[in-house]
């Protein structure tokens, strides 16, 4: 944790709304994509950050400086995500609540390079939503925001095998998973049509 | 043949040691089914570093500002209407209490209330009548004089038409010498 970061803490600690709000700037991306892998799309993602960072700082005093605040801030936003997904009941956002598409710029990726990220994005997606909650948390963490066992355990209030445990059968499923979507994609469907001479 | 031990080292991702490598590369060369799985896990793996991390779209903090503010003002009107509505609760059950364990206070309270009840209603009459009794003594500087003026006057009035009455009548039954020698 840098100065600032443990200085914003401390005055956040406080109750100071501006330095929370600087926190919120500084890790609103991890929040974010935790969110956003957890419920599969931006509207529900967005939703559920913004509620996990309130959630944050108005239990702000729990927190215990000795530990790691992205850890203490992802457990919150795991346990709001697992929540919304056991619920089933997430609240909808208008389209036009949201801010407006931006236009892409000369360095924006190439309309095939956005198909294939769009195709990797569905198959993520896909291959996620056959994970339990909780599962998908610990895998999340584990691969997009690269925490060790002992961190899931920390995030999850698991045990450190538990979080073993979980993560073999989360991919042992999503092995099992990636078969059955590699058997029914439409693009190996389509090779015995195509022509020998391309 | 059993895939159990092989599906483990393939999914727990833990160091193996050179006997559990040498036994697993074997055991993959012939085993169709452990290979394929395997292979998926790579892909899978590879496919979830290539994902790009998302992110949200700007103007988060900002709305997470607002979003702050909707949320402690539900949270006040969430508090004041606990606060009222464990307040009469409270007062509810303090009745109850009262009225299931303390039946004899609850009559006496009864019946100093009724006291209070009837003092105070014996207190506004003798307030309006105070009020009525003042409204009349207030007026009254202007009926004295009058009366002062008019009673002693008609008085006078009445005595002195009284007297020429009687001297008319003893006058009139007078005998006629008495009148002719006084004439």
């Amino acid at each position: 944790m840098s100065e600032k970061e443990t200085l914003w803490i401390k005055s956040a600690l406080q109750g100071d709304e501006h330095a929370f709000g600087l926190l919120v700037e500084h890790y609103q991306r991890p929040v974010f994509s935790l969110c956003y892998r957890m419920l599969g799309n931006p509207q529900d993602a967005e939703d559920a950050a913004q509620e996990s960072f309130i959630k944050a700082y108005h239990h702000i005093k729990k927190y215990d400086p000795n530990r790691p605040f992205a850890t203490w801030l992802l457990s919150i936003t795991a346990h709001h995500c697992i929540d919304a997904l056991r619920k089933k009941r997430l609240p909808t956002v208008s389209m036009e609540a949201l801010p407006a598409e931006i236009i892409p710029d000369r360095y924006a990726p190439s309309p095939e390079q956005v198909f294939h990220q769009t195709e990797w994005e569905l198959q993520v997606k896909n291959l996620l939503l056959a994970l339990k909650p909780l599962d998908r948390a610990a895998i999340v963490l584990r691969y997009w925001h690269a925490c060790s066992e002992v961190e899931i355990a920390e995030t999850l209030n698991l045990s450190v095998s538990a979080v073993k445990s979980r993560l073999y059968r989360s991919r042992q499923t999503l092995a099992k998973s990636w078969l059955e979507l590699d058997n029914n994609s439409p693009l190996k469907e389509r090779k015995p049509y195509e022509s020998p001479a391309l | 043949m059993s895939h159990q031990p092989y599906e483990r080292f393939l999914f727990t991702k833990e160091a193996l040691n050179q006997e559990q490598q040498n036994k697993l590369n074997h055991h993959l060369q012939e085993c169709d089914n452990c290979l394929t799985l395997a292979e998926a896990l790579a892909n899978l793996e590879e496919l979830f570093s290539s994902s790009p991390t998302p992110q949200p779209a700007p103007g988060f903090t900002q709305r997470w500002q607002s979003r702050l503010l909707e949320s402690d003002q539900k949270r006040q009107n969430r508090n004041l209407w606990l606060m009222t509505f464990g307040l009469f609760a409270l007062a509810g059950a303090i009745l109850l209490f009262l009225f299931f364990l303390h039946l004899p206070f609850i009559n006496m309270a009864y019946e100093l209330s009724q006291l209070i009840a009837r003092i105070s209603l014996i207190t506004a009459e003798v307030r309006s009548s105070l009020n009525i009794i003042r409204s009349i003594t207030s007026n009254l500087p202007f009926i004295i004089p009058i009366i002062i003026l008019l009673t002693p006057s008609t008085f006078l009035a009445i005595t002195a038409v009284l007297f020429a009455w009687f001297r008319a009548v003893f006058k009139l039954y007078s005998p006629i010498q008495e009148r002719g020698n006084m004439s």
